[in-house]
């Protein structure tokens, strides 16, 4: 009984010592392809859609157009002038100061949407009203 | 810099023009005229705006052979624009100056949120000029031509050729006399460009007459441009407070010539006859 006793204990000896012994498994970096990350741009130009975002802001209805000057008889930018302005200037002026704050959370126009346009529906307007001084024809079928 | 001066010298020698004939009670001239203006408020935030306008649209014959079926197109061009601009138009949310009624007047220090229901009465005239003296500077014009090589690309990369072009709001519009014999509503499709509309390319708007692809399965006008041509051609609302108005002075002839004349559109015309 004793000496299967110790013959057990010494298989399991045996046994535990041929595990330790085994090296442990080698890690091995995994190869990382460096490669250039592609951002896909997916904001998609549409002379329509960007039109319709004019028309439910009514802009116009301050920035007169057409009209051939930059300025009307009040000062104010025709929609000309927006167009003669740098792209960062009408982003500032339009979207960032939002007219003297008349279309922030508290302001008087707080239900228009133009605190809830995505970058691409302003990069959108922007090109429509910048299009509006370049002369583009626009074709018919 | 000297063209907008010169610009801006001819528009301030038309509104002084406007304002003689208007002293003169001489009938005023151009694209758009209008009386009878007035402002309606109804208290809730809603104006109505009535007037009697008179749209002239002026059609330029350039074609080398002639256009026999002229006549008959502009006619069915007249009735089609009298029809797509009956029943006015209205735009709601729009943030502007608060009107009051009893001084007739906006006061550019209070704000406010408005309906506006435009109840205009139109008579659109679609006549043919014969020399180019009969155009002004505040007309509108459709030039015809024998053919235009512009060629455009649509949202699929699609090559299209262009039966008419318009050079912008509010600008001249130039269309190719064969291409309106098949197509007879692009006439009006180009001037509702001048009118301020733009091009429709969903394939699920073919049934509107802005859709420029070919192939319309319609004509239709939708609400919202209307209401943006209403918008148009009452330019500024605060000109509502005056009893008549014109359209403003867009050189027109100096645009058309301009136009005609760029190689980019690829007009083919009997130059004699733009002089």
């Amino acid at each position: 009984m004793v000496s299967n006793l110790i013959k057990l204990s010494l298989g399991s000896l045996f046994i535990l010592s041929i595990y330790s012994c085994k090296g442990k498994p080698k890690y091995v970096k995994p190869i990382i392809e460096k490669k250039e990350k592609k951002v896909i741009d997916t904001c998609r130009y549409y002379a329509y859609d960007a039109g319709q975002i004019i028309s439910n802001l009514s802009c116009k209805f301050c920035h007169l157009s057409p009209d051939v000057a930059e300025k009307d008889d009040r000062g104010w930018a025709t929609f000309r002038g927006l167009a003669r302005m740098d792209s960062l200037k009408i982003v500032d002026y339009t979207f960032t100061k939002k007219h003297k704050g008349w279309f922030s959370e508290n302001g008087p126009y707080k239900t228009a949407r133009m605190d809830t346009l995505s970058d691409c529906e302003i990069r959108n307007v922007i090109r429509y009203i910048k299009d509006s001084d370049r002369n583009i024809p626009l074709p018919g079928q | 810099m000297i063209v907008n001066l010169i610009i801006m010298y001819a528009n301030l020698i038309d509104v002084f023009k406007t304002n003689i004939s208007m002293l003169q009670n001489q009938p005023l001239s151009g694209g758009i005229v209008a009386k009878n203006l007035r402002i309606s408020d109804n208290g809730s935030g809603e104006l109505t705006l009535y007037g009697d306008f008179n749209i002239t649209l002026k059609v330029l014959d350039l074609t080398t052979d002639g256009a026999p079926s002229l006549n008959s197109l502009m006619t069915f061009t007249q009735q089609v624009i009298t029809s797509k601009l009956r029943g006015g138009g209205y735009k709601g949310g729009i943030s502007y100056f608060k009107y009051d009624s009893s001084k007739k007047a906006f006061d550019l220090n209070k704000n406010q949120t408005y309906s506006i229901r435009y109840s205009f009465n139109f008579s659109v005239n679609v006549i043919q000029i014969k020399m180019l003296n009969e155009l002004k500077g505040n007309d509108f014009v459709l030039a015809v031509v024998d053919s235009i090589g512009y060629q455009f690309t649509d949202q699929q990369g699609k090559r299209h050729y262009s039966g008419g072009l318009t050079n912008g709001m509010g600008g001249p519009a130039v269309i190719s006399y064969d291409v309106w014999k098949r197509y007879k509503y692009i006439g009006v499709h180009e001037f509702f460009h001048t009118l301020g509309l733009v091009d429709i390319e969903d394939n699920s708007k073919k049934n509107r007459l802005m859709y420029h692809l070919g192939n319309n399965t319609g004509h239709s006008i939708s609400d919202a441009e209307r209401g943006d041509m209403m918008q148009f051609i009452m330019r500024n609302i605060k000109d509502m407070t005056k009893s008549t108005y014109t359209n403003l002075n867009n050189n027109t002839v100096k645009l058309l010539g301009n136009f005609l004349n760029s190689p980019t559109n690829g007009f083919k015309f009997n130059q004699a006859k733009f002089r």
